[in-house]
């Protein structure tokens, strides 16, 4: 057991799948930039949730959090919303805000304030 | 706001290109909270959409069956249920106000708009901006390789509910 504890992971090429936090916001920038242009005048929430750049962002994982927020105080739009959502199983909205993405998204960005990512 | 300006929109052009042809106004900045399904109903609070699975951040005031995944079916139930009935066509009825759905070749909902005094119509262009502009201006059309929203197709329409008229109190 104390050798489990031990052990690293030794697998080649493994170290240039693990992305630093420059190559996710290079990444980001790129798939951000994608997803924007791509979904400019989309009126259909499905085509901008469901977007692949949208969906490789949410993939990122939970270093694309603080770039999402950083993105959301820039510009607000509904589509970050759920990604939060998705990706940090958080749900920092206070019930009356639920029927309005205004208030959903300062309660998104006071919650990435109080922790520390904003 | 002022004209719409080919230097100014550029992006606007390519995706629109009939508004060569018939130009639009931009009427509010870009808002990335609302959308034109929300702007129709209006709501500038969050964006409106038949999602079967609820997503945080939108909103549809009916519930969505898989089967009525994009089709028209939610759309018609969705404004019914803010009094609007299915109508001939966007001509000025006094009295009445009147919104459409453009459909793409699927009759796949991809836009509404709303029509305003004098038979113009107001939209939200995604996340972008407001824009008043002619059925024409947003539509698809072959000569200009179909781009755009598809086709205005589906009329609705609702009696106006006027505004009280404000008396001011009498001195007497």
């Amino acid at each position: 057991m104390a050798d489990d504890a031990k052990m690293t992971l030794d697998v080649p090429g493994l170290r240039k799948l693990v992305r630093t936090d420059s190559q996710v916001e290079s990444r980001f920038a790129k798939l951000l930039q994608e997803w924007r242009s791509q979904t400019a005048f989309e009126s259909v929430g499905s085509r901008v949730v469901f977007h692949p750049a949208f969906r490789a962002i949410v993939a990122l994982g939970p270093q694309a959090i603080p770039l999402i927020l950083k993105e959301m105080t820039r510009f607000q739009h509904v589509a970050w919303l759920s990604a939060l959502a998705d990706l940090t199983g958080e749900d920092p909205v206070k019930e009356g805000h639920r029927r309005n993405a205004r208030l959903m998204t300062e309660d998104w960005i006071a919650w990435g304030k109080s922790n520390g990512l904003v | 706001m002022g004209l719409y300006k080919d230097a100014e929109n550029s992006r606007l052009a390519d995706c629109f290109p009939a508004v060569a042809d018939w130009p639009i106004n931009k009427t509010s900045e870009a808002d990335g909270i609302y959308n034109c399904f929300a702007y129709v109903a209006g709501d500038t609070n969050i964006q409106w959409a038949p999602f079967v699975i609820p997503v945080p951040g939108y909103y549809w005031p009916t519930p969505v069956t898989q089967e009525q995944e994009n089709t028209i079916q939610p759309f018609l139930q969705g404004y019914k249920t803010l009094g609007f009935e299915g109508c001939e066509d966007g001509s000025i009825e006094e009295g009445y106000e009147k919104i459409v759905l453009y459909v793409d070749g699927n009759d796949v909902p991809r836009h509404a708009a709303i029509q305003r005094i004098g038979g113009m119509w107001q939209s939200k262009l995604g996340p972008d901006i407001d824009v008043s502009h002619s059925l024409e201006s947003l539509a698809s059309h072959e000569r200009f390789e179909w781009k755009g929203y598809g086709y205005p197709k589906y009329f609705m329409k609702r009696k106006k509910v006027l505004s009280p008229i404000l008396v001011p109190p009498s001195r007497s």
